[in-house]
């Protein structure tokens, strides 16, 4: 590359109108060599082009098209190296020109990554805390009052911490939003932490409040504490759900299918004090 | 003096001493360009930071034409180089060639613009405004000061046709449609940027149901960055 910088370029000594240009311009490419750019940044454009043609009529297309992100952010700043060294010849230009224009570029990347990072860009779910927090927009008047926020409707999604924060579901539920469980102490505390964590629980089954339970394979237990007593005949709540825990298909509540939870709890591998602190916890599930 | 002004660009118009040995006019458009990518830098965080969160559509991959903005970014490329031809003719004194070279600059100018309202009409008629929701915002913002840049630049060809006209535009005034050409070029390298977050790869997203289905909205981009 850097045979171009230099002034003596043999293609162009040989024609006589590029010499004139030569002695005023030194260091410019020659027409040939602006041909061959053009069809390069062509060539790079088009490849961008075929690299998202096959995602264009797949209803969730844009989860296809992550995966050439990578390439295209790669091909593009490509196109812009060449245009700035070739087109706007910094190439060829004093170093303090492309020093200036760098220190903008970098300045503005900086600038652009910092509002990034100030407004939570780099989170996981950033559309679901716009969606949680969100007040709907009432068009008024100018002069005319705003009047009252309409009210949301917030989905079970509002309550999910995110994927990283599901082993300590405690520490994450004031950035999740909405409404939280009423504070529980002790081991009704452990349990819930069990439940959305080691236990696994939290996937199959739904609990209101609870952050990150909102799986639907198995019944609701927002209730399950008033409920437990009432199952089977002579069976308090507490005997209910620690046989529910432990022996699964003992008893199967009606609609739902036996067989998935007991692999699933013997996976979890729950301790004694475990299974009485996810007990405690369902019981306080009124 | 020959011998300084003997390796200063453009000695021959310019018979002043510089601090840096550099051309004043040269370098303020520099200095300009490089303010300007903070200008763009910040619309485009602005943007970025606003994707995927609107609430209601329009959505992009609803109403974001790639094919036809891909044939508009290859306009806005051909118009590049005919820019360097058009300095290419200046420094030759082909006097023909300075003329049609940036008349056919600003004509491509004047295609993409096209393109750009025709953009805007249809998006409009599908109902995404300004107003309608974040991604019409930022949207329009950014691509709505390019589209302006871009205008600036066509007045100032057509201004240097003029002068071309004339016959006071040659080698010894080369720069004035250097100074142009660095502007058009970079108006074209802020497409190129614009063209691949806002339609390649942003022209995917989707309203909220598929982002709360898949999560992690900005994690292909996070993943491409280098840090």
């Amino acid at each position: 590359m850097s045979a171009h910088a230099s002034e003596h370029h043999p293609a162009e000594e040989t024609h006589p109108a590029e010499n004139y240009a030569e002695q005023h311009e030194g260091r410019h490419p020659s027409f040939k060599q602006y041909v061959y750019i053009a069809l390069i940044l062509f060539i790079i454009t088009a490849v961008e082009f075929l690299l998202i043609a096959p995602w264009w009529d797949i209803t969730i297309s844009w989860q296809g098209s992550k995966g050439v992100v990578a390439p295209l952010f790669a091909l593009s700043a490509l196109k812009f190296a060449i245009v700035i060294m070739f087109y706007m010849h910094l190439k060829f230009d004093s170093r303090t020109f492309t020093v200036v224009f760098i220190s903008g570029l970098v300045l503005a990347l900086l600038v652009g990554m910092a509002v990034l990072g100030l407004f939570g860009s780099f989170q996981p779910t950033p559309r679901t805390f716009a969606a949680c927090n969100a007040v709907p927009y009432v068009h008024h008047e100018p002069g005319e009052p705003a009047g009252e926020p309409l009210e949301v409707e917030r989905g079970p999604e509002c309550d999910v911490p995110g994927p990283a924060a599901a082993p300590a579901p405690a520490a994450a539920e004031p950035a999740a939003g909405g409404e939280t469980a009423t504070a529980l102490e002790g081991a009704a505390a452990d349990g819930q932490a069990l439940f959305v964590g080691k236990g696994g629980c939290a996937a199959c089954h739904t609990i209101e409040g609870v952050p990150g339970a909102v799986g639907l394979v198995g019944p609701n237990q927002s209730t399950v504490g008033a409920e437990a007593g009432a199952r089977i005949p002579g069976y308090s709540a507490e005997e209910y759900l620690r046989e529910s825990i432990l022996d699964p298909d003992a008893y199967v509540v009606e609609g739902y299918a036996p067989g998935l939870m007991a692999p699933l709890v013997n996976a979890a591998n729950l301790t004694d004090d475990e299974i009485d602190a996810l007990v405690e916890f369902l019981l306080a599930q009124q | 003096m020959a011998q300084v002004g003997g390796q200063l660009p453009y000695s021959d118009v310019d018979h002043h001493y510089t601090t840096t040995g550099l051309n004043h006019r040269k370098l303020l458009m520099w200095v300009f360009l490089s303010s300007d990518c903070l200008f763009f830098g910040s619309l485009i965080a602005t943007y970025m930071v606003y994707r995927g969160q609107s609430l209601v559509g329009p959505y992009p991959n609803q109403i974001i034409d790639i094919p036809i903005t891909t044939i508009s970014t290859f306009v806005l490329l051909c118009s590049s180089f005919a820019m360097v031809q058009a300095l290419a003719a200046t420094n030759r004194d082909d006097q023909r060639g300075i003329q049609l070279w940036l008349l056919a600059t600003a004509f491509m100018g004047l295609i993409f613009i096209g393109f750009q309202v025709y953009e805007f009409n249809a998006f409009r008629a599908e109902g995404l405004k300004i107003d309608t929701n974040l991604f019409g915002t930022t949207f329009f913002t950014l691509t709505g000061f390019h589209g302006a840049h871009v205008t600036l630049g066509i007045v100032w060809l057509l201004a240097l046709v003029i002068v071309a006209r004339k016959g006071r535009l040659g080698p010894a005034t080369a720069l004035d449609v250097e100074l142009a050409g660095l502007y058009w070029h970079f108006v074209d390298i802020v497409w190129i940027v614009i063209f691949t977050l806002l339609y390649l790869i942003g022209g995917f997203d989707a309203g909220p149901e598929a982002a709360h289905a898949s999560g992690a909205l900005f994690q292909p981009v996070l993943s491409a960055l280098p840090i």
